[in-house]
């Protein structure tokens, strides 16, 4: 089993980030977690990477999505350097479809933005990351990671609502087991 | 009847080398199906010539640029069944947001 995401909490009340030296609000009850996103061409997000925040959306049926100006000044990249594999529709309207690799950085247990010395977990993004452009309607506030990733990637999302806690992991064999016993 | 779905602003298109490849993925996965096990999870395409099967994505993005391969000029797909081709829009809902709880919701200060 890999552990991505351990006890990882979420509030009552709105917060704030504070990303590339601004603060971005997080509103109440909106599950943060820490990514970074480059070219497919990196293999693995380097020490200095940029580092931004993703809210874990389950009623989003995207993978992850993103608006070109957090693209830009948070995931420290352009659009136009990430090669288009394909369409999405939202709402009447096609969004280009990007090839990108996506991390998750992994927190302290308890902790929402304070990140453990290991390196973090790279999701597949089988038909890529959604890029919205600063003045599309539709455009996220804050990046977001949806139910189809986590799906894609086989991950299990424990949410614990009563203590405010989210864990993430991958599979292992006892998960395996258990299915098979059931 | 519905509207027809217009493109955003600025929409590149999908790299030649790209689709080609996809293409012959899509032409060849209802027989690379059957082949699907741990260790054949996703392949790669060039144009119509198949790389290689591997257990992840961005393993086989790796081979391909090991093999000298750009960017634009391959693909890597799942062996994965699918409604839709690569190419085909994917239609989604999106949420993430609920309501402002004072009031405040835009970023406290925009990246400069």
């Amino acid at each position: 089993m890999t552990a991505i995401l351990r006890r990882l909490p979420f509030f009552e009340q709105a917060s704030s980030v504070f990303v590339q030296g601004a603060a971005a609000r997080v509103k109440a009850h909106q599950i943060v977690a820490w990514a970074s996103l480059t070219a497919t061409n990196v293999r693995t997000p380097e020490p200095g990477c940029p580092r931004f925040p993703v809210i874990i959306d389950t009623g989003n049926t995207q993978r992850f999505s993103i608006k070109a100006s957090h693209l830009r000044h948070w995931a420290g990249t352009e659009s136009r350097a990430l090669f288009r594999l394909g369409t999405t529709q939202h709402g009447g309207t096609l969004f280009p479809l990007h090839a990108a690799r996506l991390s998750i950085y992994r927190n302290q247990p308890h902790e929402r933005d304070a990140f453990m010395e290991m390196a973090p977990y790279l999701l597949e993004m089988r038909k890529g990351i959604v890029v919205y452009p600063d003045n599309a309607p539709l455009a996220p506030r804050l990046p977001l990671l949806g139910l189809r990733a986590l799906r894609e990637n086989r991950l299990h999302l424990h949410l614990d609502a009563e203590r405010g806690r989210v864990s993430l992991r991958s599979p292992d064999w006892a998960t395996w087991l258990a299915r098979w016993l059931r | 009847m519905s509207a027809i779905p217009q493109p955003a602003d600025d929409m590149p298109e999908i790299a030649p080398g790209i689709r080609r490849s996809m293409e012959a993925y899509w032409r060849d996965l209802p027989q690379l199906l059957p082949l699907k096990s741990r260790k054949r999870r996703w392949v790669a395409y060039h144009g119509d010539e198949r790389i290689a099967f591997g257990r992840g994505q961005w393993e086989l993005y790796d081979e391909c640029f090991r093999r000298g391969l750009r960017e634009d000029e391959f693909y890597v797909g799942p062996l994965e069944p699918d409604e839709n081709s690569p190419w085909e829009p994917e239609e989604v809902e999106a949420t993430g947001e609920g309501p402002d709880d004072d009031g405040r919701y835009e970023m406290l200060e925009e990246p400069k």
